[in-house]
């Protein structure tokens, strides 16, 4: 991709991962901040997708795929201690 | 074709951050968390997988592995709704979702057990 558009959707994306932290810290309920929460995280891989374009380098997706493996995991737990009190 | 490939990676890179900004744009107006849900998964799939295929698009390398991110988050991301969902539906909805009109608060299992012999 171009600079200029690596330039400006880096600034949006961050601008999103902005409006995302507060959603997750004006959620009414603990559901809908975890749901907030899942979507920063997704927001990140975007993020880390963009700079692996831009920057034309493959590492940054090693950690953007560490990240999506941590985030369901972590939304997993967290959804299902919410509900059960107990992970499994 | 060679010089066309950045401009194709430019719009799949403006998609991409058009439908992640509708998605979150659903998750902050959504009135109930399951149309939240609805609009979150929304990103997941159409949001970053054609950022992920635009970072690829010179590079083979980059494109494998961004293919691999999109697979992996292909499968988890309907697990994880899933997850939400139901313990949403276990805590704070409580059965009210599909029927308000029922002000009683019991259990629809043992309520549907106890109906299903009259109705049949």
């Amino acid at each position: 991709m171009h600079s200029i558009v690596f330039d400006i959707a880096t600034l949006w994306v961050v601008i999103l991962i902005g409006l995302g932290v507060v959603l997750t810290l004006r959620a009414d309920s603990v559901m809908r901040r975890i749901l907030a929460l899942e979507f920063v995280t997704t927001l990140l891989i975007a993020l880390f997708a963009i700079f692996a374009g831009g920057r034309n380098s493959s590492n940054y997706l090693d950690a953007a795929l560490m990240l999506a493996l941590l985030a369901f995991v972590g939304t997993l737990a967290a959804a299902r201690f919410a509900s059960d009190r107990r992970i499994y | 074709m060679s010089e066309l490939l950045p401009w194709i990676a430019d719009a799949l890179v403006v998609i991409g951050l058009i439908v992640l900004t509708i998605s979150i744009g659903g998750v902050w107006r959504m009135p109930d968390l399951f149309r939240s849900l609805h609009a979150a998964s929304i990103a997941t799939a159409f949001g970053v997988g054609p950022i992920l295929i635009a970072a690829g698009m010179q590079n083979g390398t980059i494109l494998l592995r961004g293919l691999l991110v999109v697979g992996f988050m292909l499968l988890t991301s309907p697990v994880s709704a899933h997850a939400i969902a139901r313990s949403f539906w276990r805590t704070e909805s409580n059965g009210s979702a599909r029927a308000p009109s029922t002000a009683a608060p019991a259990q629809p299992e043992s309520q549907s057990a106890a109906d299903r012999p009259e109705r049949a």
